[in-house]
This record gives structure tokens, C-alpha cells and sequence, in this order.
């Protein structure tokens, strides 16, 4: 099955996991391996150098092979989010940025205008830009035409676990958008993953629905094969919907 | 030897006079060599190749970040 690709760099796996809000770190790195996720998220956060003991993530993360992806998660302005890749640029040696700029504490929904402002520029600065945006066909147009590596439309607020609340919407951008097209946010169990690779998405990026699950390496394992078994339904094609049965079983030959 | 005040993460610290920002990660029991740390003064990214070099000044504004659980 072809691979995910973003900015010439091939992704067996089309799940992308986050690291945030699971019961310990052990769960975590369990959960990650089981998702077979090959990219992660990370926030870019204050030292607290009272506390020196915390794990290194940026080691762990590394030492796993895997791919990380720093947020600019917390940022309300383009300005924070330009700063905040630029540290994360530098600290994680990266140019991937999955770019967050926030318009509102109790929704987190994206604000737009500072989104695209700040894409432009960091799409010029050379960073492989990665937004996470609204399920809205001109943004992500907008977004792919000012040079971004892939779009990522929110599915349902970050953390609601409401699955694909406009599957139609989603479908529009996959027809407008020819970058990868990853839906980020508001997976909140199996089936939303995979509605969202039936519905033709490059991939899911996720966190809450795996780390607060109940047993979180089990939902890791059951998003890694949703997301397979999404993307193999898109590729087979589904049958039309109609309103009326067919048989399936031969009409002819029936005992008399 | 004269000392002066910055701003590290938000927090007021008194530093030696124009401390580099190598020195200043070291004073701070922060490891300058670890991979996966990053300083900003006063708003702009001050690159690993310069921390020695880049002195601070009465008032800066540092910022020392890493990579933490995220989504």
C-alpha cells in the first residue's frame, strides 16, 4: 500500500500519535509502540530547573527512531507561533512544525488569520509546515497554495473525542487539496479514525482518544488498524448507498 | 565582581555582569551540551554555535525551553 509522504520523507505508518496526558511515561512509549506511529508530537515548553529530574523526551523520542513533530500548541498569536518554531527549529533540530495558533481558550479553535500569517512566514524561513486548522476547504486551499507540506483540519475540537463531525467538508477538501491531508483532533475512538481514511484523509494525528482511554496500549493498537483498515476501505472503494435492498443470494433455482 | 539582573523564564535572577548565555546555562545547573534545549533573549533565538559569544545585559529577557508531553 503506498506510504505517507511529507516533504520528500516516506511514513510506513499514517497514524500520528501525541505524547501528552497519559498515566505515566511507560504507558506512553507502550502506547506509541503499539500505534506504530512513526511520528510524535511534542509541546516546546519553560525549563524548570527545580526540577531536573524530568524525563528527557527529546532522548526518549530519538533513541525510538521516531519522527518528532513540535507543536506551536498555546500560541494565540502568529508572532508566539513564529517564535516558538524557531526554538523548536533549534532545540529538536528540526524543520517540521506542526503549527497550532489558537483563537480561543474553550474551544481551541484555530484562528485564521493568524494561521495563515504565520505559515506564510515560516514557509519562507524554510520549515516543513504541518497546520492544524478548521475543517474549511478555502483555509486548507489557502494553506496548501502558501506552501505548507499538508493540511490538518480538525475533525471536532481538540480533546471532545467527537469523531468527524462534517465528513462532507472533509470529503470537499480532499477533492480542492492535492498535499497530504491528515485530520487532526477529535478521534475519539476506532471507528473515527477510520471514517476518516475511508473518507480519502493521508492520515490521522491523535492523542486523547489513545491516552486517556481506559487501557491506552489496547486503543493504540485498535487506532493502528482502523487507520490500515480505513485506508484499505478508501483504496477498495465503497459500494453506493441505496435505499431499497439486493439480493445477494441467486434468485433462481429456489426449492419449489 | 559586579553582579545584575535578568529575567530567566519569567523569573527575576541576579547574574555576574554580562554573563554569557553558556556561563548563564551553567550557573543555572543546566547541562549547555544536552541536545534537545533551546534560548531565546529578549524574543530571538540565540543558535548553540553562539551561546558563548552572546553576552546578556541588565534587563534581558531569556527564555530556555525543551521539548515536553504534547499533542
Amino acid at each position: 500500500m503506498p506510504e505517507l509522504k511529507i516533504a520528500d520523507q516516506i511514513y510506513t505508518s499514517r497514524l500520528l500519535i501525541g505524547t501528552a496526558g497519559y498515566p505515566n511515561f511507560h504507558i506512553m512509549t507502550e502506547s506509541i509502540a503499539a500505534s506504530g506511529a512513526e511520528i510524535a508530537t511534542v509541546s516546546m515548553r519553560r525549563v524548570k530547573w527545580t526540577d531536573p529530574s524530568g524525563e528527557n523526551l527529546f532522548a526518549l523520542l530519538n533513541e525510538r527512531g521516531m519522527t518528532i513533530l513540535p507543536n506551536t500548541a498555546g500560541c494565540f498569536t502568529a508572532k508566539d507561533a513564529i517564535l516558538t518554531a524557531n526554538l523548536a527549529r533549534e532545540a529538536l533540530e528540526t524543520s517540521l512544525i506542526k503549527l497550532e495558533v489558537i483563537g480561543d481558550d474553550q474551544t481551541l479553535f484555530p484562528d485564521v488569520e493568524q494561521l495563515l500569517r504565520a505559515a506564510e512566514t515560516l514557509v519562507k524561513d524554510g520549515f516543513t509546515v504541518l497546520p492544524y486548522c478548521n475543517d474549511d476547504p478555502i483555509t486548507c486551499k489557502k494553506l496548501e497554495d502558501l506552501g505548507c507540506a499538508a493540511v490538518m483540519p480538525l475533525g471536532a475540537p481538540i480533546g471532545s473525542g467527537m469523531g468527524i463531525r462534517n465528513p462532507y467538508n472533509i470529503q470537499i477538501i480532499r477533492d480542492l487539496v492535492e498535499v497530504p491531508l491528515i485530520v487532526d483532533a477529535g478521534v475519539g475512538t476506532a471507528s473515527d479514525a477510520a471514517i476518516a481514511m475511508e473518507l480519502g484523509c493521508d492520515g490521522v494525528l491523535l492523542n486523547t482518544a489513545v491516552a486517556k482511554a481506559h487501557r491506552p496500549v489496547l486503543m493504540a493498537e485498535a487506532m493502528k488498524k482502523a487507520v490500515e483498515a480505513g485506508r484499505a476501505a478508501f483504496l477498495a472503494g465503497r459500494i453506493p448507498r441505496k435505499l431499497y435492498a439486493t439480493a445477494s443470494s441467486p434468485q433462481t433455482g429456489m426449492i419449489e | 565582581m559586579k553582579n545584575m539582573k535578568i529575567h530567566v523564564n519569567g523569573e527575576e535572577k541576579e547574574v555576574r555582569l554580562n554573563i554569557n548565555v553558556y556561563d548563564l546555562l551553567i550557573a543555572l545547573e543546566l547541562e549547555p551540551i544536552q541536545a534537545g534545549i533551546a534560548v531565546a533573549v529578549d524574543r530571538e533565538v540565540i543558535p548553540k554555535a553562539a551561546w558563548q559569544e552572546t553576552e546578556l545585559r541588565e534587563n534581558s529577557d531569556v527564555e530556555i525551553i525543551r521539548a515536553v508531553q504534547g499533542g
